[in-house]
């Protein structure tokens, strides 16, 4: 783990030194459309769990700073031994702030409404301990819970075509069933590698 | 008669504010078209609960200080753990801009906003919970409308993009819904789901917006 932090690390600087040698000028714009897919994980601390998503997004710059995007998490499994969901997909789709870099660096922050579906993989542990199972002992009722999240990232473009991203989300939500409130507040981490092009001329 | 006079009350700053308008510059603002999405917490009901959910929202000018709003909200609400809310609001908005009016990068432009919506809320019981396990209901809901009025402010990040903070107080005009626990059978504790007379809920409303330029649908802006 540390060695592949230290790899990425490297990698990130080497990038950036070479952004160095270049025209110092703006590389993101308004017209940069950009998207990505990958494997994310999230950790929701109240619960002790660790979930993994398939993601996917897509981002349009507006204006030189602000970018508008919509983003799916597709759940795919819980790692370790709690197991509290069924599935817990998302969408969300909201806005990023980018500070404009003299290089190809584009370090941003936003903030996104949404909305995830989920459902609870077996009735929660409160209902069965102690004794016997109390009440309904059957699976959680699929419902639609709001969500509200911050994210705080970086892209790293490269000279056309793609750019790398890392990407942190707090995720705001509670998820209410036939059981009891279970919040859905969840760190999420993404990186991959992202595929952009500019739909608009620059203007001159 | 109550809530008529409350509401022509709270709209006549609106008419007075709207006078002093002689000397504006000719109108390149109407015809402007955002689109729009928020999050909203719902707080300070008669009930004492906060909800939290989200909505998306169109605004249309129509004249350099007058906007309108036409939005959806739902929004989620725990009720002490043995039951949960939800609300959905379907409605539209007047916006007056006071001050500053330019949909321009950097503009700071506060506004009041009175508006109406139809409203749709349902309970459903926790039925995990103990205290359901006797409930003569299990979900109960309602359609009712609603109308609002607050102040708001929006910031122009860029020409084209918006955040917008806005608090509006909410007055319910329907019968409301009332979860209460009462002793139910063997004086066991148990909630009761009932719907109310006809009555004035109201609640607060704070929605955090971000809002994006459509364009300009019959094209008087300014070249």
């Amino acid at each position: 783990m540390k060695t592949k932090t230290l790899f990425f690390l490297m990698l990130v600087s080497s990038l950036l030194l070479a952004q160095d040698e270049q025209k110092k000028e703006p590389f993101i714009r308004r017209g940069l459309l950009r998207n990505e897919a990958t494997f994310s994980t999230g950790s929701m601390f109240s619960q002790g769990v660790t979930n993994v998503y398939l993601q996917g997004g897509i981002e349009y710059y507006i204006s030189d700073n602000v970018s508008i995007r919509g983003e799916g998490y597709y759940f795919v499994t819980s790692l370790g031994d709690a197991q509290p969901f069924a599935f817990h997909h998302s969408v969300m789709s909201g806005a990023s702030y980018h500070f404009r870099t003299k290089n190809h660096f584009d370090p941003y922050f936003g903030f996104a409404p949404g909305v995830s579906i989920t459902a609870l993989k077996f009735p929660p542990p409160y209902i069965c301990d102690p004794g016997p199972c109390m009440g309904d002992p059957t699976p959680g009722k699929t419902a639609v819970d709001p969500l509200a999240t911050l994210h705080l990232g970086f892209n790293l473009y490269f000279q056309r075509w793609f750019h790398l991203f890392m990407e942190t989300n707090y995720i705001y939500g509670r998820h209410f069933s036939n059981y009891n409130p279970e919040s859905l507040s969840e760190l999420r981490f993404s990186f991959g590698l992202g595929w952009n092009v500019f739909v608009l001329k620059k203007r001159t | 008669m109550k809530t008529k006079f409350l509401l022509a009350a709270a709209l006549m700053p609106l008419f007075t504010v709207a006078q002093g308008g002689n000397n504006e510059p000719k109108d390149f603002e109407s015809g402007k078209l955002q689109l729009g999405m928020r999050t909203v917490v719902s707080a300070f009901s008669d009930s004492k609960y906060s909800g939290f959910g989200l909505g998306g929202q169109f605004r249309l000018k129509l004249q350099n200080r007058l906007n309108t709003e036409w939005f959806a909200d739902y929004i989620t609400t725990n009720v002490d753990d043995y039951a949960s809310r939800t609300d959905v609001h379907v409605g539209w908005a007047v916006q007056y801009y006071p001050f500053n009016y330019l949909m321009t990068k950097g503009s700071f432009i506060p506004y009041v906003e009175a508006g109406h919506c139809f409203d749709y809320t349902q309970i459903d019981l926790n039925t995990s919970n103990p205290l359901t396990y006797y409930s003569t209901l299990q979900s109960l809901s309602r359609w009712s409308s609603a109308v609002h009025m607050g102040l708001g402010s929006t910031y122009n990040i860029s020409n084209n993009f918006d955040v917008s903070l806005a608090a509006m107080y909410m007055l319910h005009l329907g019968d409301d819904l009332h979860t209460e626990v009462v002793k139910g059978p063997s004086d066991i504790p148990t909630v009761e789901l009932s719907k109310g007379h006809e009555s004035l809920e109201g609640h607060l409303l704070i929605t955090l917006s971000l809002n994006v330029y459509i364009g300009d649908l019959w094209g008087r802006e300014k070249k």
